[in-house]
């Protein structure tokens, strides 16, 4: 008996030695080192405040390995979306790791975001929602995507600023009522200072949009900072309530003091 | 730099991840030559900039040890590090490496090669083909390698 159990101990210590082994290579699980890097990121970012893991405020759909590590889609979904002030998208291992700040305003439905992003290296990314009550709550996801921020951001840097600050958007109806999805997308190569030119062997200095405003008639849809890890020409999925008649503004701005704005009709009858 | 690089690298080894899965079991010394990522100009003071590194479990990194153009002394400090991280041991396998289409790792084989070191294999794959199987883990820079280069 004893004998018996002695080995089934040995057998169960083994297993948990090849398990403890076998996760240790897999990227896919957390390591204590990845954990570690994401404390102190969110030290610098969120100070000392509590930050909660959750399943059901946040949700982030990314691809587990994305085609163009360039362009990589991102939706976050937010199913308890009145209790949401703003949203924080983090790629832990990019250098610049914070890749936006969202904050939604009135006529904003945060049921919903999606935008692009470069990702450096293999990394967690993620998602810390911010509750109207000042609470913050974090999910994560792993995605397999090298070489992101040092890929160009078109053939040339000309080509790349043809028509920089030029928008378009696109509405389409949303899944409830009062409530349209729009897709805006704003043409600048959003150079992010570690791309080289291939001609001159330079890296070519970052010029980024940093902010950009939405607004909806006279109220505020949604707020983005953005920073190096947008992906070259942003495009931004978001939903909000409709009141017809008002149109969509949108006033962006880059690093270099640039400012565009533009608004756009909105189909009415859309819900 | 970065660039198609050779498929070969004469008086070295060239290896794919199963090669280099394989040489594991003979503890080579793993020579990580990637770039540090350089904060870009004119970076906002108020953005975090947190620059991190994954690279091959039990690698020594030399950011920038792999550059066509290393000064005689910056060689002869990256020659020395070698020297004493192999004591002394020139048929030690060696591995160097860094990202697909990087020359630093195909640089840094031949400076040993040429050193006279028997043992150095350069694995092209980089950091990339081996996250794809395997874990990464954050690395420094190597600190003597650090101490050499100018600030």
């Amino acid at each position: 008996m004893t004998r018996t159990l002695r080995t089934v101990f040995a057998a169960a210590l083994v297993t948990a030695f090849c398990g403890g082994s076998a996760s240790a290579t897999d990227p896919s699980q957390p390591d204590a080192g990845r954990e570690k890097r994401w404390q102190e990121i969110a030290g610098y970012l969120f100070d000392d405040r509590d930050i909660v893991p959750t399943d059901t405020l946040i949700k982030i759909d990314a691809p587990k390995r994305a085609e163009d590590a360039a362009l990589v889609p991102i939706t976050l979904t937010m199913p308890e979306k009145d209790k949401i002030k703003s949203v924080y998208l983090v790629i832990d291992d990019n250098p610049a790791p914070l890749a936006a700040h969202v904050t939604f305003g009135p006529a904003a439905d945060p049921g919903a975001l999606q935008l692009r992003v470069r990702i450096d290296t293999y990394t967690n990314v993620h998602a810390v929602a911010e509750t109207k009550d000042g609470k913050l709550f974090s999910t994560a996801v792993f995605v397999k995507a090298s070489g992101g921020c040092s890929a160009p951001s078109g053939p040339s840097d000309v080509e790349a600023m043809k028509g920089m600050g030029d928008m378009r958007m696109k509405f389409a109806k949303g899944v409830e009522k009062k409530s349209s999805e729009a897709t805006l997308m704003i043409r600048h190569p959003n150079f992010n200072g570690m791309q080289m030119n291939q001609l001159t062997r330079l890296y070519t200095p970052p010029r980024y949009i940093d902010k950009v405003t939405v607004s909806h008639g006279d109220q505020t849809v949604l707020d983005i900072v953005g920073d190096i890890s947008l992906s070259t020409n942003p495009v931004l999925s978001f939903n909000f309530m409709q009141t017809d008649g008002q149109p969509m503004t949108v006033v962006a701005s880059d690093t270099k003091g640039s400012r565009w704005e533009q608004s756009f009709q909105v189909p009415s009858a859309m819900h | 730099m970065r660039g198609e690089t050779p498929t070969t690298l004469k008086g070295a080894v060239v290896i794919d991840l199963a090669g280099l899965e394989a040489l594991i079991s003979k503890q080579p010394l793993l020579v990580d030559v990637g770039l540090a990522d350089k904060k870009p100009e004119n970076f906002p003071q108020d953005r975090l900039w947190l620059p991190t590194h994954r690279s091959i479990p039990g690698a020594v990194w030399f950011p920038g040890g792999g550059a066509a153009a290393l000064d005689a002394e910056k060689e002869a400090a990256f020659l020395r590090r070698v020297d004493e991280l192999v004591q002394g041991d020139r048929s030690r396998p060696i591995v160097t490496f860094c990202r697909p289409n990087c020359w630093g790792s195909w640089n840094a084989g031949k400076r040993l090669v040429m050193k006279g070191y028997t043992g150095v294999h350069w694995f092209p794959g980089g950091i990339d083909k081996w996250q794809e199987f395997h874990d990464t883990v954050a690395v420094e820079p190597d600190k003597a390698w650090d101490a050499s280069m100018p600030k």
